[in-house]
């Protein structure tokens, strides 16, 4: 009697294990998985750097100009920061920001210069050259990723600006 | 009577576990589409086709170099008439002239292959024909 009823148990929890298991199955198959890539599209925060002087205008639209570019990666980190940040709801209480250019081939840089093109500031708002797009806020919470596509270097990629809090 | 109650209990408890187990792994998977961020993304891929020209995709559209292989064979093949004309009018260009598999490579090359669509989207591109009203689809090609 003890022994059927032991057998009874095992077989509830077995059942309830698989009952989970199909579960789980049903929603992976038929539920799509959130995106990877969670940018935000839209023009807001691109007003900023549209709108900025125009040695420093490096973007126009969906075009990239690459001297404008260079200019722009050479300003003093706060006015780089405020240019771009201008126009989101992040100025004055922004720790990091960190801008680059992706696609699935992976990073792109311009004209084989070091971190121009990606611009990476700190807390401390001194330039680290390169900022990790896999990990572009540290230790900092991801804020926002813009995202716009734009054509640069005659291939058409994606603009990303990461604003970390 | 206390056997019966600890049975309700317990087949209670399984319920709640599984509740909450579905719960849980449907909210890592579930994934309803953001309504505003698609047409933002509608809105970018359309002002990018809109705005950008052959030259700003192409090292030198004059000798027919160019990244995007298609544009290029277009190009050698004589069947660009405007080569600094923007995407779309490229597009409408080649509408015109029965060119349909060309716009396929080309949204292929320039904007899916490399990942400027985000994944888990589809793109679908339509032309309205001004003297009919009638809407055809240049991407992806529908044959007939």
């Amino acid at each position: 009697m003890r022994h059927a009823k032991a057998q009874a148990a095992s077989l509830d929890a077995v059942i309830a294990v698989a009952a989970i298991l199909f579960f789980i199955a049903i929603i992976i198959v038929f539920f799509p998985s959130k995106p990877k890539d969670a940018g935000v599209y839209n023009n807001k925060a691109f007003i900023g750097i549209e709108n900025a002087d125009p040695a420093n205008r490096f973007l126009s639209g969906y075009v990239v100009d690459e001297t404008a570019l260079l200019s722009f990666s050479s300003l003093p980190e706060n006015r780089m920061e405020s240019i771009v940040l201008n126009s989101t709801e992040f100025i004055g209480y922004t720790s990091d920001i960190c801008i680059f250019f992706a696609d699935s081939t992976g990073i792109l840089q311009i004209n084989g210069m070091n971190a121009v093109g990606q611009v990476y500031l700190d807390s401390s708002k001194t330039i680290k050259g390169v900022c990790d797009p896999s990990n572009p806020c540290k230790h900092y919470r991801t804020s926002s990723v813009y995202t716009r596509p734009v054509a640069r270097l005659d291939t058409i990629t994606n603009l990303h600006v990461v604003v970390c809090t | 009577m206390k056997k019966g109650y600890f049975y309700t209990l317990d087949a209670g408890i399984a319920v709640i576990i599984l509740v909450v187990g579905f719960l849980i792994i449907a909210a890592m998977y579930l994934y309803a589409p953001d309504k505003e961020r698609t047409e933002a993304i509608g809105n970018d891929i359309s002002g990018l086709i809109a705005q950008v020209t052959l030259d700003d995709i192409c090292a030198d559209m004059d000798i027919c170099d160019c990244t995007y292989a298609s544009v290029e064979e277009l190009c050698e093949e004589g069947k660009i008439r405007n080569r600094h004309a923007t995407i779309m009018e490229l597009f409408g260009q080649l509408y015109h002239d029965n060119e349909r598999m060309p716009i396929e490579a080309i949204v292929n090359q320039t904007l899916i292959d490399n990942g400027v669509l985000p994944r888990n989207f589809k793109l679908q591109i339509m032309l309205m024909e001004p003297a009919s009203g009638r809407m055809v689809q240049l991407y992806p090609l529908v044959e007939g």
